[in-house]
């Protein structure tokens, strides 16, 4: 019997700021996929920022996260539980000319309604750092819609890319 | 502001999303497999794996809980081919929430912890697993895997891990070792090709 296996790893969508912009939207997520995964390459207009996501619209006090940074010189983790929003790998990334700066998020059993959602994440800039994080949305509704936003209020540059894929299971 | 709504695309009719896009990602990643417990389970295997000699790489995204009576069940393991035995080596680095650790796990291909039956409802770990090369007979068969989950226990974490055998892949068990896969644990196996 010939063996069945499925294409997958679809590009959903990609955006591109034409302008910066406070915060990227990703809404009306279909349901036909078991994980996301987000790759994306952006840059702040400072390095006093602070990028978050936050999943379906909620600001509850329903997000919690774990992660780990090497700098080169020193190694660092933090937790964080309770928070209305959800840190993610390269929270820190401020404007440069000179390298890029991209994170990869993986969104796990996005659409499942027996777990709440993990998102693990890596980021890597050889000027800064290296980060991995974990977060969990304490929810056990299907991911529906995703925000980037910077919660010290900083912009997400123009050129930055966002890409989102989609991984059946 | 909202940069892009997906409300508007469309991405509401995922039957056209293929046909919107260049064939790149749909002939270099697939999915191979997935196994998704109603019930707990002491172990899942894939096995037959020759039929996918054709992938240069293999991919197993898990989503975890184990039956274990603890909130932070850390023994996990890979064995390859059947190899039961301590042909194996794995490193981990995690973070932990307070510091960062390393760990030798020795003679075993441990996969880390993962949440067990005391850990709160619904939290379960993610991984992402990467088998290099699995079917080549020149090298020894060596895995990566990003995984974590803050939670009953805060954990995020990069191992590595060889199995001491040049021999092609022929399977991959995924196995408690102290318990079950808890139902709902999810194992789904893919294959990424290399260009021709």
């Amino acid at each position: 019997m010939p063996r069945k296996v499925t294409p997958t790893y679809v590009l959903l969508n990609q955006i591109t700021l034409a302008a910066n912009s406070v915060e990227v939207v990703f809404s009306g997520l279909p349901q036909n996929y078991s994980d996301l995964v987000l790759v994306g390459n952006w840059q702040n207009s400072s390095t006093s920022s602070a990028g978050r996501l936050q999943l379906n619209g909620d600001t509850g006090s329903n997000y919690n996260g774990v992660w780990m940074v090497g700098n080169g010189t020193n190694t660092a983790s933090g937790s964080e539980s309770s928070q209305t929003s959800a840190r993610i790998a390269g929270a820190s990334i401020g404007p440069s000319n000179t390298f890029s700066n991209i994170v990869s998020l993986q969104f796990m059993d996005y659409s499942a309604l027996d777990k709440h959602k993990t998102v693990i994440s890596r980021y890597g800039s050889a000027g800064t750092d290296v980060q991995a994080t974990a977060s969990r949305w304490a929810s056990n509704s299907p991911i529906t819609s995703i925000r980037f936003f910077d919660i010290l209020g900083q912009t997400f540059q123009t050129g930055a890319t966002f890409s989102l894929y989609g991984i059946v299971a | 502001m909202a940069v892009k709504s997906l409300a508007q695309s469309s991405i509401l009719q995922p039957n056209n999303v293929n046909s919107m896009l260049g064939s790149y990602e749909s002939n270099y990643f697939h999915h191979l497999e997935t196994v998704r417990l109603g019930g707990s389970a002491a172990s899942v295997t894939f096995s037959n794996l020759a039929q996918y000699a054709d992938y240069q790489h293999l991919q197993i995204r898990m989503v975890g809980r184990t039956t274990r009576a603890v909130s932070e069940d850390g023994s996990t393991s890979i064995f390859l081919n059947g190899d039961t035995t301590s042909n194996y080596r794995s490193h981990y680095l995690v973070g932990t929430g307070s510091s960062v650790v390393s760990y030798d796990n020795g003679t075993n291909m441990g996969l880390g912890s993962y949440p067990g039956a005391n850990a709160g409802a619904s939290q379960f770990l993610g991984s992402v697993i990467d088998i290099l090369d699995p079917f080549e007979a020149n090298k020894n068969k060596t895995i990566r895997v990003l995984a974590g989950m803050p939670g009953s226990f805060n954990s995020v974490r990069l191992n590595s891990g060889v199995w001491f055998n040049t021999n092609a892949l022929t399977s991959i068990q995924i196995t408690a070792n102290l318990a079950s896969w808890a139902a709902g644990t999810r194992f789904s196996l893919y294959g990424i090709k290399a260009r021709s």
